[in-house]
């Protein structure tokens, strides 16, 4: 439906005069294809080149190389040299600032895609299609009404009406959630999804809010750099992180830095020695004894004063708790490693006691280190790596 | 593959915005000729004049000649002229600057009356033009007839002529007090847009009112004072209309009027190729002084103090001085009010003569009536229609276009543009003025008001693109590109989106250039023929012949028509303004 493949992108220095200094470039060989009907989201840090990428398929930017196609029409090329204009491509698009044109009514703004392109809809047609595209968005009453005299939530209502009057091949929307407050956020998450979905509208969604990448997508690609880091459904990418940047940009994680010491060729389990005792867990295809790996676990993945005959039981002292209602945040050494864990809020722990750790080998993802990761490649995000970030809060 | 990648993104001819692909580009490049064609050209050829033998047109010879700069440099006066003109222009803008920031920081930071009144006198005082200014200067204050000079001998008793117009310090002082408004503008600019928490931050820290002003905003304000300064001589410079009426009488002589008197010689058959000469000297001058502008702003932007964010600053309590001050400022506005008084008078009169019980009885219409009979007065009005209306228009249409390519491409064209349309600030309009004349002397154009037309443009597109450059930034981008996206291509997003978002901005520019289109007498007289007269060049001619009454009919008339114009919207603008200071 739509393919993308070996985009590259790097802008101009934005001041000439500061030398011939070469910018990171904004993509680097990205390549995804996207299927038709499918909710696609391109997830990543800022500056990973989300939006680079989601203006290439507008066409609001050229990519230096790469091919675009899409609906089996190839809109982009720089190999034969094609160039389809963003008018012409058939696309709505949900801007971040909404962009409602505010000398505009409601109606006017959403009738604007039908006006283009000498479609030559009658005036009863044209109001027709306005007003069911109204509906949809629950904004009938509002049409008479000048854009300025609008709150946040019902601009971008407005926006994604006027982004799907059209019938547009493809749908865009980049951020479109971030100016909302966060009430309104949650609701429209899910009415944003139930609308695009009931359509069967191919929807390329960007955003740098994993709560809304992970509850809306079908798909996911996790960017980074200007290259997708890894590309799954929200599970995957939750449950079977690849890289140490994935594990820590979605959803909270523990790494424990480790050393294979045994695996078998007949199962995929193995043990990997850590700083606190031998964790047994299931490893990768290509993992040799001896190799120094991060053994990851999520922090409401670890059990805490379970059964006793678990496996990778381990006995730690509490060094801190932070009661967040929805779990209890504890802070656990085991043997000077510090852990991350999510209590039950009813369970009474308090800082001091001792407690016994239980990782379920299913639980437990064992990471490859990641030269790119680590060494920090771009050199940019080295910070960001030092300070995962924890976007849900 | 390094070939085809480059044919995609030529960064030869880069507009890095896709979608301006080949419609943008196409403008960009029939843009970048059209401001070759009306500023580079007249310029080079310029150059190739002033080498020509003297008396020679530069299309009928092919020697090069330095005679002409020969004779420039060793002509006795040059440096009379260089001097009055430097002295001319030094003077008024001290005098004039002086004033317009005392008034400037009266309406600004005090709590002084009539706020908006004097803001909209003032913003409104582009409707009256130099010459018609100079014009009732000349009946108020000339040695023989002036009104100034009657009383003085009536009730003071001397004899002769106390006070004479025609000298470089009366010229000086009345073109000091004509270009207040102007400095008002740009200097209530700088006030209002000062962070007022610099000077809390003195307050707070034990300083008194007048200290605070003292140590605080006066020196944070000095680098844009200093900008303001050297902009506006520049300005005066180049001016051309004061000296013009007033110099030639006063035998006082600036680079300006040098250059009209030798072009349009009585004796001999024009020679241009001196006044080229002189042209070149003119615009190395101008061009040295941009670049002392430019250096002084980027100075001043050490300071930052203008961040461009509207703050509302504290004001200063006047308390019993808050109507004294009022006075002070409305005894400016009476004072500019005179010269067009007088002429207010004089239209009514059957000749010119001091206003008395005897002189009333003779009012009449009659220089009214022959201002709407007169074919040659008719034909000057509905030509100046046709020269405001057309180049204002063009100018907007031209600007919005050239800043948004300044604005949005980041490619190269954009900066060739914006630097091609910034360059008219830099030339004298009468070197503009004499190069046009060379360019267009043996086209159809020549004699046409088309070709004013066309000077016009030239000169206040440096205008309209600053104005519009700014608006545009303003703008959100997303904006032009929800359009791209829904289907429009370059032209209807121009028309439907950034037009309609701009018209304030571009209504306002489109008012600004229509009335110092309508003011200029430079390029109408460089330029005059029996059929493109407008009405400023006829107000020189009636003057000359000396028509006076009907010369002074015709001056209330443009006025009461720029006023109409310009007025409106004044009151508008500063309705919502402060709307949105309370």
């Amino acid at each position: 439906m739509l393919t993308l493949e070996g985009l590259h992108k790097t802008y101009p220095p934005t001041d000439p005069s500061q030398g011939a200094g070469k910018t990171a470039p904004a993509l680097r060989g990205v390549s995804i294809t996207v299927e038709k009907g499918e909710f696609y989201t391109l997830l990543g840090p800022s500056g990973c080149g989300k939006t680079t990428m989601l203006q290439c398929i507008a066409g609001l930017e050229t990519p230096d190389s790469g091919d675009i196609t899409m609906c089996g029409e190839v809109v982009f090329s720089s190999a034969r040299n094609i160039f389809v204009p963003a008018s012409k491509r058939r696309l709505g698009m949900v801007f971040q600032s909404y962009a409602i044109w505010p000398h505009m009514t409601v109606f006017e703004n959403v009738a604007f895609p039908l006006r283009q392109g000498g479609k030559g809809l009658s005036k009863q047609v044209l109001g027709d299609r306005v007003m069911a595209a109204l509906d949809r968005v629950k904004l009938r009453d509002f049409a008479n009404r000048p854009a300025p005299y609008l709150s946040g939530g019902q601009q971008q209502r407005v926006a994604l009406a006027r982004a799907l009057v059209g019938e547009p091949r493809v749908i865009l929307l980049d951020e479109p959630l971030s100016n909302l407050d966060a009430k309104l956020r949650d609701e429209m998450r899910v009415e944003l999804r139930d609308l695009v979905k009931s359509l069967g509208i191919t929807t390329i969604y960007v955003t740098h809010d994993q709560v809304e990448a992970l509850s809306m997508s079908d798909r996911i690609a996790l960017m980074k750099d200007g290259k997708v880091i890894q590309e799954g459904t929200p599970a995957d990418l939750y449950m079977r992180p690849k890289t140490a940047f994935a594990s820590e940009f979605v959803g909270r994680s523990n790494l424990i830095p480790g050393k294979v010491v045994n695996g078998s060729a007949d199962s995929d389990y193995g043990t990997v020695a850590v700083q606190f005792g031998d964790i047994r867990c299931r490893l990768p295809d290509g993992v040799a004894v001896g190799e120094s790996v991060n053994v990851m676990v999520r922090p409401h993945g670890i059990d805490v004063n379970g059964q006793a005959d678990e496996i990778n039981r381990f006995a730690g002292r509490v060094r801190g708790t932070s009661f967040v209602g929805e779990f209890l945040d504890i802070c656990v050494d085991l043997k000077g490693c510090s852990l991350r864990v999510y209590a039950s809020p009813y369970d009474a722990i308090t800082t001091g006691q001792e407690v016994a750790l239980s990782f379920p080998p299913d639980r437990c993802v064992v990471l490859l280190p990641d030269e790119a990761a680590i060494s920090g490649e771009g050199g940019r995000y080295s910070q960001s790596l030092e300070q995962p970030s924890h976007r849900s809060d | 593959m390094p070939a085809a990648v480059q044919s995609v993104n030529p960064s030869s001819v880069s507009i890095r915005h896709p979608f301006a692909s080949r419609q943008g580009q196409v403008v960009a490049l029939a843009l970048l000729v059209l401001l070759l064609v009306l500023i580079a050209a007249p310029l080079i050829f310029l150059l190739r004049a002033s080498l020509t033998p003297p008396g020679e047109l530069p299309f009928f010879v092919d020697t090069y000649s330095l005679e002409n700069y020969v004779s420039v440099l060793t002509s006795p006066d040059l440096l009379d002229l260089i001097l009055n003109t430097l002295k001319y222009a030094l003077g008024s803008v001290i005098f004039g600057v002086t004033l317009a920031s005392g008034i400037a920081w009266l309406v600004e930071r005090t709590d002084i009356p009539f706020q908006t009144t004097i803001r909209i006198l003032m913003y409104s005082w582009m409707a009256v033009p130099t010459i018609v200014l100079a014009f009732g200067w000349i009946l108020l204050a000339n040695p023989g007839s002036g009104i100034v000079n009657l009383l003085l001998r009536e009730f003071f008793n001397v004899t002769g002529s106390p006070i004479s117009i025609y000298s470089l310090p009366a010229m000086t002082l009345v073109t000091g007090l004509a270009l207040v408004p102007t400095a008002f503008a740009m200097i209530a600019g700088l006030l209002r847009n000062m962070d007022p928490q610099l000077e809390s931050a003195g307050a707070v820290h034990g300083a008194t009112t007048f200290s605070v002003f003292q140590s605080v905003t006066f020196p944070l304000l000095i680098p844009g004072l200093f900008s303001v300064g050297i902009l506006l001589v520049m300005a005066m410079v180049q001016a051309f209309d004061f000296p013009l009426v007033l110099g030639l009488t006063a035998k006082v002589h600036v680079l300006s009027t040098r250059i009209y008197l030798l072009a349009h010689s009585d004796i001999s058959r024009p020679d241009y190729s001196l006044p080229a000469t002189f042209g070149i000297f003119f615009l190395v001058l101008a061009v040295a002084l941009m670049f002392a502008y430019f250096r002084t702003v980027r100075m001043g932007e050490r300071f930052r103090v203008v961040t461009g964010k509207a703050f509302r600053p504290r004001r200063f309590s006047l308390n019993g001085w808050r109507y004294p001050a009022a006075t002070v400022v409305g005894l400016y506005f009476a004072l500019m009010l005179l010269p067009l008084l007088i002429l207010l008078w004089t239209s009514f009169q059957p000749f010119y003569q001091a206003p008395s019980i005897h002189a009333l009885t003779q009012l009449t219409l009659a220089n009214f009536v022959s201002v709407f009979e007169e074919s040659q007065i008719l034909r000057a009005i509905s030509n100046t229609v046709i020269l405001v209306m057309c180049s204002a228009t063009l100018v907007m249409v031209l600007s919005v276009m050239i800043a948004w390519y300044a604005v949005r491409s980041k490619g190269r064209i954009g900066k060739y543009l914006e630097l091609l349309a910034f360059a008219p600030m830099a030339i004298p309009p009468v070197v503009l003025a004499i190069a046009v004349l060379l360019i267009y002397l043996r086209t159809p154009l020549y004699g046409t008001i088309w070709l004013i037309v066309l000077a016009h443009v030239s000169v206040y597109i440096a205008f309209g693109t600053r104005t519009m450059h700014a608006a545009l930034l303003q703008l959100h981008q997303e904006l032009e590109n929800a359009a791209l996206v829904c289907g429009a291509n370059w032209f209807v997003m121009l028309r439907r989106i950034v037009f309609p978002l701009l018209r304030p901005q571009i209504l306002n520019g489109w008012l600004w250039v229509a009335a110092h289109s309508a003011r200029d007498i430079t390029f109408p007289l460089f330029l005059i023929t029996a059929t493109n007269v407008v009405v400023a060049s006829e107000l020189w001619v009636l003057w000359e012949t000396p028509e006076i009454p009907t010369a002074s009919a015709l001056s209330m008339v443009l006025v009461l028509g720029l006023l109409v114009l310009v007025v409106p919207v004044q009151i508008l603008a500063s309705r919502s303004m402060a709307r949105e200071a309370h």
